[in-house]
């Protein structure tokens, strides 16, 4: 509930309380009559929950149990690295040395620990003085420079991430991929949803969607998060469709980055189809130190990145765990329900309390008139109905 | 909560940080993050989970009315209306009969403080002595000892020894929370009916506390936090509150997620037959789930030797749970009604349907939330958030800290017994009578005989999870049966 409604709730239950006599109107009279919400202050993930495991599925217990957040990253041909939580820190911010130098020394000291996670990374980690490395790093290359493989391996990455602008572009994958065997991941967010197929045909290992970036995009123009990674998925396991299941390529990595900067909307993207989620906020805690009066020490911030992501480990843990599962990557889009019509179109979610989605409801609709009626409807004229019902 | 000087501060520049690089950045989690940095545990919060669409008020009692005036007719009906409420005879011989159909949801001591646990079983004792049997649940950590033992039999069969250890205990509990003035033998004396909560837990130490029970409620999960069990924060896990729940002091209690010894429907099966024995088949045992898979707990409950089943919403509230998992995991109470309704539906083929009872718990505040239950199909309604608003909740929902501004689940000393009491009846009394008024002004001779068809939705999603009519007198789904015929007969003609 929202302050307004708090403020409601409390003042009609304490009039009953001061009273003990009828009131004139009901608390959902008075939420009822509220000043409409902006719709811009709406964020559909608010509206997106997820069922959680009780008599007909035993949940996990986080606090006694093993939950696995482990991922490995890379196809069949190129080297893995493997990631003990599915993050890897992402910052679209101009961050600052020392700021970047915190998140390099959390890192390693959450490594020791046996939380390893990815960094990515435009600036070069050999020039922080203590450059020892216990994580993978994903060095950023932009496909403007044109550097060769060799300068971006001066800081011995594990990976690349390439972002993918143009055409162009695709030919500094072809180059890089025939010389670098760690993974590499293409980030999309300029040109999503085109080109993913090609992309993973020149062998990326993974694309990388941030979604702030694509829903400012014409074409995702009113659209969220959760209808960017639907699609990112789709785009996926598209390359996917008619290739031989057995030929061991099914390990290429979704990558979200953007609106998914707490552990709800993590478990809620992995739900969605991400494997793994760009994380900033990392980045965000590191750089707010520049704001303070009295800026701390490098390893007074290292500390604070390092707790937060402890704290983090451990919500992203339960979750899963209180879903029914034993392993963080089983979450599966049948895990979620939405309260939003908006939400059930956009991410295909079905809706809480008839377990369909909104569109499944419109197709049932559609077939119990066609079939009365005797018309026979090819799929296109379906689809096209469709898309007409729910205003596509 | 008041957050230290440096958590401000780091929620200040964490903020201007997110500002200044146009990040988008949710403010209302900011705290959960300054909380992380600081400490590096898992956040937590209390009461429910914030839900932008609870479906409540798009749902409309049609003519119904909260007050009446004397001279009205309706008034005159109003004071004839039933609102009793039965819970059992499904399986037990005993039947628990409460004068209203909403009851205080389980709050455990621990949870709450003494003053407020104390609070509530006095004012359950005065609207008891004025006709108003109110159910109260215990929650899952222990009942007091004036709960169990308050009445003259309860003693019966319990040894010199036990007496005395029982009344020492009740004497420290007072004497530490400066209550020492409370008069022992209105204390000892419980007049209401106490359902007893078997958590996976188990926080209890002897049999009595199922035996000098009038129910037992088997908690599989809670709306606030399904699929991870209850929680008590270390710091509230005061001497004599690690006493009562038989565990160490000032430990987090965390329950297991699930009762070690149900897995599945033929342990759930196997564990109510146990405690049949144990109690003789008299006590009615109800089955407390978390609203996710409907259907298939409740079809699973229907299966066991249950009387009742009991879903808390998305909504239900809680002393403590981790921030970021109560606020996404589950569906809301409006939704979880039709499946739970369909599926005693579709388990009796015959007219014994009222034999079992169906008790929704999760945001439920006012009468009219109660009514609108009770039209979708529940027989029964919890409440806890409700009774803790007419004690003087603020909803600061610091209910996992030792610190409350109202002196409920911390600082007791803020509460004053005597002003909760007569807040709790006079809500309860309140809510009561508005119950009479709406059933007596849509013309019904009971609360049970409201119906779906007394209400009309406000808006399209709600009429399409529901079933129910939009103002206009047709469903939405009907609606867009329309719009599928217009749209394919203009392709028709084309």
């Amino acid at each position: 509930m929202n302050d307004a409604d708090k403020f409601i709730i409390r003042k009609a239950v304490l009039e009953l309380a001061k009273t003990g006599t009828p009131r004139f109107t009901s608390i959902d009279d008075d939420v009822r009559n509220l000043p409409k919400v902006n719709s811009k202050t709406i964020n559909l993930w608010d509206y997106v929950t997820a069922i959680g495991a009780q008599l007909s599925r035993p949940p996990y217990d986080p606090y006694r149990e093993t939950i696995s957040l482990d991922i490995s990253i890379g196809r069949k041909k190129s080297r893995k690295v493997s990631l003990n939580i599915p993050l890897i820190i992402y910052g679209n911010i101009a961050i600052h040395h020392s700021s970047l130098e915190a998140v390099h020394l959390a890192l390693n000291r959450l490594a020791e620990k046996g939380n390893v996670l990815g960094l990515i990374s435009e600036i070069d980690i050999n020039t922080i003085k203590d450059n020892t490395r216990k994580y993978p790093l994903f060095k950023k290359v932009s496909f403007y420079k044109n550097d060769s493989l060799e300068h971006y391996q001066k800081s011995c990455p594990e990976g690349l991430v390439l972002e993918y602008k143009d055409q162009d572009s695709l030919k500094i994958l072809q180059n890089f991929r025939k010389e670098f065997d760690g993974p590499i991941l293409v980030d999309v967010s300029e040109v999503f949803p085109l080109y993913t197929k090609t992309i993973l045909e020149e062998g990326a290992d993974g694309i990388i969607v941030d979604t702030d970036k694509v829903t400012k995009k014409e074409r995702y123009k009113g659209k969220h998060a959760i209808a960017v990674i639907y699609d990112a998925r789709n785009a996926i396991n598209d390359y996917y469709k008619g290739r031989e299941e057995n030929d061991n390529d099914n390990n290429t990595i979704l990558v979200i980055a953007g609106d998914v900067n707490s552990a709800g909307k993590i478990v809620k993207a992995a739900a969605l189809g991400a494997n793994v989620v760009g994380y900033s906020t990392s980045m965000l805690i590191a750089h707010s130190n520049m704001y303070s009066e009295k800026p701390s020490n490098v390893s007074s911030i290292a500390e604070n990145v390092y707790r937060h992501m402890v704290g983090t480990k451990g919500e992203i843990k339960g979750i899963p765990a209180a879903l029914g599962y034993s392993d963080f990557h089983n979450l599966s889009p049948s895990d979620l329900r939405t309260s939003s019509i908006d939400a059930s179109l956009q991410g295909n979610i079905p809706l809480e309390g008839v377990d369909r989605t909104y569109k499944e409801m419109i197709d049932e609709i559609v077939n119990e008139y066609v079939s009365e009626k005797g018309i026979k409807l090819n799929s296109l004229e379906t689809q096209q109905i469709l898309r007409l019902m729910v205003r596509e | 909560m008041p957050y230290s000087k440096d958590i401000l501060e780091l929620k200040r520049h964490l903020l201007r940080a997110a500002e200044s690089s146009n990040s988008y950045f949710d403010l209302t989690k900011l705290i959960v993050d300054v909380r992380k940095i600081n400490d590096s545990e898992i956040p937590y919060s209390g009461l429910g989970a914030r839900s932008p669409n609870d479906y409540f008020p798009s749902i409309k009692i049609i003519g119904s009315k909260l007050k009446t005036k004397e001279n009205d007719d309706d008034y005159t009906i109003s004071n004839n209306i039933d609102t009793s409420f039965t819970l059992g005879g499904r399986y037990s011989t005993n039947i628990i009969t409460s004068d209203i159909p909403f009851f205080v949801s389980g709050m455990s001591y621990g949870s709450l403080k003494l003053p407020a646990k104390i609070a509530l079983h006095l004012a359950l004792n005065r609207l008891a002595k004025e006709g108003i049997k109110v159910i109260m649940n215990t929650g899952e950590g222990g009942a007091l000892p004036w709960e169990l033992y308050g009445s003259e039999e309860s003693w019966s069969d319990v040894s010199k020894k036990r007496h005395e250890n029982i009344l020492s205990y009740a004497d420290r509990l007072l004497k530490e929370h400066h209550l020492e003035s409370i008069d022992r033998d209105s204390l000892f004396c419980r007049l209401y009916p106490l359902i007893t909560q078997y958590a996976s837990g188990r926080f209890w130490k002897d049999p009595s506390y199922l035996l000098n029970a009038d129910g037992i409620e088997i908690k599989i999960g809670q709306g606030a936090k399904i699929g991870h069990g209850g929680l008590l924060p270390g710091p509230k896990v005061t001497d004599l509150v690690a006493e009562n729940r038989g565990i160490p002091s000032y430990k987090a209690a965390h329950s297991p997620s699930r009762h070690l010894d149900i897995l599945g429907p033929e342990d759930l099966v196997a564990k109510i037959l146990e405690l049949r024995e144990i109690t003789d088949w008299r006590i009615p045992i109800i089955v407390k789930v978390g609203c996710s898979r409907v259907y298939d707990d409740i079809e699973i409950i229907l299966k066991s030797y249950a009387d009742a089943a009991s879903i808390d919403g998305f909504v239900g509230g809680t002393g403590a749970a981790p921030w970021e998992l109560r606020d996404i995991i589950g569906i809301n109470t409006i939704p979880s009604l039709k499946p739970a309704r369909e599926a005693i539906a579709n388990y009796y083929s015959t007219d014994k349907r009222d034999e079992f009872r169906l008790i929704v718990h999760g945001s439920v505040w006012d009468s009219d939330r109660i009514a609108k239950c009770i039209a979708l199909g529940a027989n029964g309604v919890g409440i806890g958030t409700g009774f803790l608003l007419s004690m003087g909740c603020t909803l600061v929902q610091d209910c996992y800290t030792n610190v409350c501004p109202a002196g409920l689940t911390g600082s007791y000393e803020k509460l004053d017994i005597q002003t909760s009491v007569n807040g709790i009846v006079n809500y309860v009394k309140g809510t009561l009578l508005e119950l009479k008024n709406i059933a007596g002004s849509v013309g019904r001779k009971s609360i049970h005989d409201l119906r779906r068809e007394d209400l009309v939705s406000t808006d399209e999603l709600t009429s399409l999870i529901c079933g129910l009519p939009l103002v206009n007198g047709r469903t939405f789904k009907d609606q867009l049966k329309e719009m599928v015929k217009t749209v394919i007969d203009k392709r028709e003609e084309v």
